[in-house]
This record gives structure tokens, C-alpha cells and sequence, in this order.
């Protein structure tokens, strides 16, 4: 189970007993897989559907549905639970579960409060909707937990993920580019620009590395092919964007700043300079908050081999 | 007059409340003024003047019920649920 899947040990093992307690009960645990993104939750909630099995010990097919596009309870019941779920066998995914609407959320409240029973009936319009939890198990994922509202997530059990090593990231790497041999420090440099995102190491794998050889006829990747590479396609150290290396020369200029400065500097908006760009910053030591935006030593060192 | 600054207001949570919140001591929203003065500046009887309903209601005159404008409940209408479905080989 989980083979091809590299790290989230603790995760993989705790996982291994849900599914092995869902083969003894047939009943599995609605859990809620929840982490930053890129670091595999639909992947995992996804091979963990792949080993639950049906009553004729056939594999039992996987539904994931993108929350966002649930806007209301009937479009749920007419147009998901009535055609794939109902008297199926089948496990669900609600990814995104930060964008259940609030009529569905309520819904959720009643259907996933069971007890002991495997059976639920949810009245909804007059219409009676049968869940039977020994044929359907249910999966939620997020990246923002706090969004999805406290009391559902009471009845879900959580999974939650650590960051990848340096280490792991270079597996994933050498696991999607299976025709190409790696120096290892050429591993770890790609590993540190994938800002810990297993999705990003991906996403090199596939977009640049994979083209990159086979464009070079090369079967052998090291740290000058990554500095060629690097030059080629625009990546920063330490995997930064354009809007980063922006917001550290900023502040190395001004000394320091405040968040609307740097947004009408940027032309970002709060929330996604916020978002999206000082949580990276702050976790590399670039930069700190302490009232107004400032960079460290570290980050003016960087700055300064940049520019 | 200014608010006697030496002393400090607490909020609930206990920290100091900002200068210049709340309602200056004293302000009020109404004012006392004599009906003479008033007719001075109402040309017509049909002239209509804002008062406070309370004053009314205590003056003994009917006040009409003020009219609720109900909000329309906005009808969301049916999208498409994005999904995928995957079954795995045996």
C-alpha cells in the first residue's frame, strides 16, 4: 500500500490501520485529509480508495468532487448522490471542503453524525436519501481547515501531513523521471526549489527536466545541466518568484515597510502578499515582521547575489 | 471641553481604549428649540419637519407604523457539479 508514494510515514502507517479496520468492519472512519497544498492530500485520500474493497472483493471506484461547484444542497442530492452514490459502492472525496456551501454543511451535520448504525436516512423536501456507510466512505480535504465549519469537523477523523525532507522531494523527483539518472547534489538543488511542494518537484520533473534531457539527448542530470536549466527557464534560488525577489528589494531599498506599502508597490493585493509570498519569505529567514516588513541578513545576502 | 485624559478607559478585554472613541460627552442628537423660533422659519403650514417618534409618541399623537421593505430572497440557480470518477483495474 502507499508504494508508490514517497514519505508521510506516520501518516501511511495510520492510514494502513484505518484500512485494515475497514476491512474487519467495513466501515470506514469519514476522514479529513488536510495539509498545504502540494503536499498530496488527494493523492493519498486516492490510493487509500484504491485498497478499499467491495463486498464481492472487487476495488471500489473513487468519486472526487471539487467543492467550489457544489452551490447548493439539491444540486448535490439531484445531480452527485442519486446517480453515483445512493445504493452504490463507492468512496467520495470532497475536495476543497473550505467551499461546502452552508446549506450542505448542515446537511453534513445531520448525515455524518451516526453512532453505531451504518445507515442513515436524511430527509430532505419530503425526499427520504439513504446513506449506507458499509458501502460508501466518505474523504474531505483542505488546505484551510479553519474555513470548514467546527462542528463537521468533529465528526470527521483528521489526517494531516508534514513538510517533505529535501531528501524525499529528490525521490519524488527520481520516481517521475524514471529514464534519467541524477548526481545527487543536482537532486538536492532541485529539491530546493520546490519550496517544499512535492507538487512543484512534479511539475519540474515533468515541465522541465523530462524536456530538458530530451532535447540535450541526455540520460544524466547534474548541477551544471540545473544551472543551464535554471537560466533557461527563469527559476530563482530557493525556488522565490518574480513578486518575492520584488518585495526583498523593496525592503532592502526602504529598510522597512509596511504591508500596504509593499501591496501598492507590488500592485499585489494584502491577502495574497500575506498568502502567498511573506509566509514563504518568513519560512526561509528573508524576511521578519515586527510591526512593519523588514528584511534579514539572510535575505539581503540573497538579494545582493540576485541582483 | 476636552475629556479629562489622566484617566484611563478600559475596555472588556482589558486594554485601553483608543482616544477619541464613543460619544463626546453631552452630544446629543436632538436639540431644544421654541415653536416661535421654529415658525420663523416655516413659511407654511404643509411645511413637513423631521422629529424624533418617541417625542411623539410621548406627546400622545399617533405615529404610523414605519414600513418594513422586505428583501427579496434571492432564488440561486442550479450549476453544474464538477466531479470525476475513477474505477481501478482488479
Amino acid at each position: 500500500m502507499f508504494e508508490t508514494l514517497v514519505g508521510q510515514k506516520p501518516l501511511k502507517k495510520k492510514l494502513q490501520f484505518y484500512k485494515e479496520s475497514c476491512d474487519a468492519t467495513q466501515k470506514m472512519p469519514f476522514l479529513f485529509f488536510v495539509g498545504a497544498k502540494g503536499l498530496g492530500k488527494t493523492e493519498f485520500a486516492k490510493q487509500l480508495a484504491k485498497e478499499i474493497k467491495n463486498a464481492d472483493g472487487s476495488r471500489r471506484p473513487f468519486l472526487e468532487i471539487n467543492c467550489s461547484t457544489l452551490k447548493r444542497v439539491d444540486d448535490f442530492f439531484e445531480q452527485v448522490f442519486l446517480p453515483l452514490i445512493y445504493d452504490n459502492e463507492v468512496t467520495v472525496l470532497f475536495d476543497e471542503a473550505h467551499e461546502l456551501p452552508k446549506g450542505l454543511t448542515n446537511a453534513f451535520l445531520t448525515i455524518f453524525n451516526t453512532e453505531k448504525d451504518h445507515l442513515k436516512d436524511f430527509n430532505y423536501n419530503d425526499q427520504v436519501f439513504t446513506f449506507n456507510f458499509k458501502k460508501q466512505s466518505f474523504f474531505f480535504a483542505t488546505t484551510e481547515s479553519d474555513k470548514v465549519f467546527a462542528p463537521l469537523r468533529d465528526r470527521l477523523v483528521t489526517v494531516d501531513f508534514e513538510p517533505y525532507s529535501q531528501e524525499e522531494l529528490g525521490e519524488i523527483v527520481k520516481l517521475n523521471c524514471p529514464d534519467i539518472d541524477f548526481e545527487p547534489e543536482a537532486l538536492s538543488q532541485i529539491a530546493r526549489i520546490s519550496r517544499g511542494n512535492a507538487r512543484s518537484v512534479v511539475q519540474h520533473a515533468t515541465n522541465h527536466i523530462i524536456p530538458y534531457c530530451k532535447k540535450e539527448r541526455k540520460q544524466y542530470f547534474d548541477s551544471k545541466d540545473f544551472e543551464k536549466l535554471k537560466d533557461d527557464v527563469g527559476i530563482n534560488p530557493l525556488g522565490l518568484t518574480n513578486v518575492e525577489k520584488e518585495i526583498l528589494k523593496i525592503l532592502k531599498h526602504k529598510g522597512s515597510c509596511s504591508l500596504n506599502m509593499l501591496s501598492a508597490k507590488t500592485g499585489m493585493s494584502r491577502t495574497a502578499l500575506q498568502r502567498d509570498h511573506e509566509m514563504y519569505l518568513i519560512k526561509r529567514n528573508l524576511i521578519e515582521i515586527d510591526g512593519q516588513r523588514k528584511i534579514t541578513e539572510e535575505g539581503t545576502k540573497l538579494i545582493a547575489k540576485l541582483v | 471641553m476636552f475629556p479629562d485624559m489622566s484617566k484611563e478607559t478600559k475596555n472588556k478585554n482589558g486594554k485601553p481604549r483608543k482616544t477619541g472613541s464613543g460619544r463626546t460627552k453631552g452630544a446629543t442628537s436632538l436639540v431644544r428649540v421654541s415653536l416661535g423660533t421654529l415658525k420663523q422659519y416655516l413659511a407654511s403650514d404643509n411645511a413637513v419637519i423631521p422629529v424624533g417618534r418617541v417625542w411623539l409618541r410621548d406627546m400622545g399623537i399617533e405615529v404610523a407604523a414605519p414600513k418594513v421593505k422586505k428583501i427579496k430572497e434571492e432564488k440561486e440557480e442550479s450549476t453544474k457539479v464538477e466531479y470525476s470518477f475513477t474505477t481501478f483495474e482488479n
